[in-house]
């Protein structure tokens, strides 16, 4: 966590709750991406979006930095609030049978977009949930093994342990192995 | 992208080298993975609208780290249409990233209002001519201008603003004056809230304390300085918005007046705070049930009473969760003056005498010397407390204390001090009162001990203006030393201001109620008023 981000903080914690406003500029995009991966649906990623903001300015007292970096907090209430919601749906629907590109974008970039989704799909449909979960985090959201660990409440070892178990139980479909490997990429971009 | 598929590969095949053998396919799926990433479309439409939605929850928390404003904002959910328009079109541009306008942030900051005492001294008799003799805003309804009700009028009004300190004088803040002075009620009614009835009775006040003399030429006097602009200087912050009811500017001198927060709960606290006066009250917005129940209508009996130590410690809880500065205050009180109407009361009318709710009274103090209210009360601010819910009902009397001390011209001569003092004070409040066919129909002594110099607080009406200036004047206060236990006497001081000018505007002052009383033998009894220029 940088300096600035880390005062800002503090200076919210003492009241001046104006400067939430520079936290939420700076991971509002990063927070809806993160949920609409995990939703593919551009309402619920916006419902989800809002709950996670409005709930992380009310717990904001209770954020204690020495227990780890304000990106993975957010990025916690996030994930919790997607739970929360497919768990209130009853709805044991993921991202692989929920798509809708519905999202403003053009139509051929809607339809390539699919294409490419659809293949995606295909890979994922390898994994399981939780490796599902981490690999996206890993993939699409950038996340550092770091972070997935204090999101996911899993030890860092762990994240990569589960990353590891299903590369082994897929490593003959080469496109998974590239999806892993893809994520050095995207974290890089 | 031929760098980072590249890199990837290099990757791979670290990971597994045998895969050097599919490079082409790798290359090809690398690629497609690349663009299969979902494209996202914030848009800036949610944006702005969570933006707002973050506004309004951050309105009801915290606005400013700014001690008395600031903490009653902490605590409050916001309701007020001023807070809500403040905070809204102060916070709303940082998210929607229109031009950042400090001026509102500013104006908030500086408000910075408190009950912290600040004292600047300023020249001598700078407040000019004391003009409180020539009107004091509000008009005190006499034997000239108040009916009296009688047998033979029944539904004659009575003056309300004469009940309770048995003076009916209007030298409070000119609202408050207006509002106790016109009041008024029909005769049965006022039966009810009069206090018990008392022979007519004349006192007579004896100094017997000690020698005294007054060593200082000049004292302060103490002005309130209040409002400092500040609501109009937030209006003209505000008003570059438009708050889609109206526009600010539209307004010819836009002031922000007052500023209403209220506690969006079940029985919460409503607050008012006046930018005018730099006053703050609040009261527990109770809701009652539509059934009655037998505990809201049940009459508040005497062992219901919570002991003085336990009703201070509610009030300094309170004010201590609420953050209300309590430095210029001395230490708290509870106010038993119902007490004086119970000890008197017939026995099956006691229980009416035990009130709804008791005062802790948090006293002013200005340079280490307590501040009384011309009815000799202590000055301050109360804090109330419900006998039948067992918590606060509200908070009245909370000021700013920021003060100009202005030098004045003492009187030295203690004999005309005391002779004022033994004609009840500079504005006895117990007209001499004559039988005419037997002259005056009772004497009792009232002993006055030592006094101790105080301040006393007064409203200086300004003709001009319209308003009030509010001076705390040097005074002795001379203590009752044998009130009467038989008597009804709410009196538990006699005051005496000793600055001249102070003491010297009782011409053409208000004149003590002198009502027309019916004695028992129906013969009409006139009063004698006292004037202390004597």
């Amino acid at each position: 966590m940088d300096r600035t981000e880390l005062q800002v903080i503090n200076q919210c914690q003492q009241g001046e709750l104006k400067q939430f406003s520079w936290l939420y500029d700076r991971y509002v995009q990063k927070i809806y991406d993160f949920v609409y991966y995990k939703t593919m649906h551009q309402e619920t990623a916006q419902d989800l979006t809002s709950q996670t903001f409005l709930k992380a300015l009310s717990s904001l007292q209770g954020f204690d930095a020495n227990k780890g970096s304000f990106s993975a907090w957010l990025y916690r209430i996030a994930r919790n609030n997607v739970i929360d919601h497919y768990r209130s749906q009853k709805n044991d629907q993921d991202i692989t049978t929920v798509w809708d590109l519905s999202s403003g974008s053009s139509l051929l970039e809607e339809v390539a977009n699919k294409i490419t989704l659809e293949k995606v799909q295909q890979y994922l449909e390898q994994l399981s949930a939780q490796q599902k979960d981490i690999i996206i985090m890993r993939l699409w959201d950038g996340l550092s093994y770091q972070g997935i660990a204090s999101i996911t409440d899993q030890s860092e070892t762990n994240c990569r342990m589960i990353v590891s178990r299903g590369l082994k139980k897929i490593q003959a479909n080469l496109l998974t192995i590239i999806l892993i490997i893809a994520s050095i990429i995207w974290t890089n971009l | 992208m031929d760098q980072l598929i590249s890199a990837v590969l290099q990757d791979l095949y670290k990971l597994d080298p045998s895969l050097q053998a599919q490079e082409k396919a790798l290359i090809k799926l690398i690629h497609d993975l690349i663009k299969a990433k979902p494209q996202t479309h914030l848009t800036s439409g949610f944006k702005k609208a969570l933006a707002q939605e973050l506004q309004q929850q951050i309105s009801g928390s915290k606005i400013i780290n700014n001690n008395f404003m600031n903490n009653l904002f902490n605590k409050f959910a916001l309701a007020g249409v001023g807070v809500l328009l403040i905070a809204a079109i102060w916070l709303v541009p940082k998210f929607i990233n229109q031009p950042a306008d400090n001026d509102i942030a500013q104006q908030l900051a500086s408000l910075d209002l408190n009950g912290q005492l600040n004292i600047k001294t300023v020249g001598k008799e700078a407040f000019g001519p004391l003009a409180i003799n020539q009107n004091n805003g509000g008009e005190v309804m006499t034997n000239q201008s108040a009916p009296v009700a009688t047998q033979d009028s029944p539904n004659a009004s009575v003056p309300v603003g004469g009940i309770g300190d048995g003076s009916g004088r209007a030298l409070v803040a000119p609202m408050m004056a207006e509002g106790v002075a016109t009041s008024t009620v029909n005769k049965d009614m006022a039966i009810g809230i009069m206090p018990p009835y008392y022979e007519q009775t004349n006192y007579q006040f004896v100094y017997a304390g000690e020698d005294i003399t007054i060593d200082q030429s000049e004292l302060p006097i103490y002005k309130r300085v209040k409002g400092n602009n500040s609501g109009r200087q937030l209006a003209e912050a505000l008003a570059d918005y438009d708050l889609g009811f109206i526009k600010i500017s539209s307004l010819s001198r836009p002031k922000v007046d007052n500023i209403n927060i209220m506690e969006d709960k079940k029985d919460g606290y409503f607050v008012n705070i006046s930018l005018t006066e730099e006053t703050l009250g609040l009261y527990r917005n109770r809701i009652y049930p539509q059934t009655a129940t037998a505990e809201i209508y049940r009459p508040i009996a005497k062992n219901d009473m919570l002991p003085d130590d336990e009703l201070i410690a509610m009030a300094n809880d309170f004010l201590s969760k609420y953050g209300i500065d309590t430095s210029a205050y001395g230490t708290p009180e509870v106010d038993q003056q119902w007490q004086v109407y119970y000890a008197q009361a017939p026995a099956a009318e006691k229980a009416m005498y035990v009130p709804e709710v008791m005062s802790v009274v948090y006293p002013l103090k200005i340079n280490n010397r307590l501040v009384y209210e011309e009815g000799g009360t202590k000055a301050g601010f109360r804090v109330n407390i419900s006998l039948r819910y067992k918590d606060i009902e509200s908070l009245w009397g909370l000021t700013s204390n920021t003060f100009e001390a202005s030098n004045y011209t003492t009187i030295q001569d203690v004999k005309k001090l005391i002779g004022v003092a033994e004609r009840g004070g500079w504005r006895n409040s117990y007209p001499v009162l004559y039988d005419e066919n037997n002259g005056p129909i009772k004497n009792m002594e009232i002993k006055l001990g030592t006094p101790t110099l105080e301040y006393i607080k007064l409203y200086n009406y300004q003709q001009e203006k319209g308003t009030s200036d509010e001076l705390l004047v040097p005074c002795l206060i001379f203590p009752i030393t044998n009130k009467p236990s038989e008597d009804y006497f709410w009196q538990n001081n006699v005051i005496v201001p000793i600055i001249e000018e102070v003491l010297n505007w009782e011409q053409n002052l208000y004149r003590p109620m002198t009502p027309l009383l019916e004695s028992s033998s129906g013969v009409m009894m006139k009063t004698e008023t006292v004037d202390s220029r004597q």
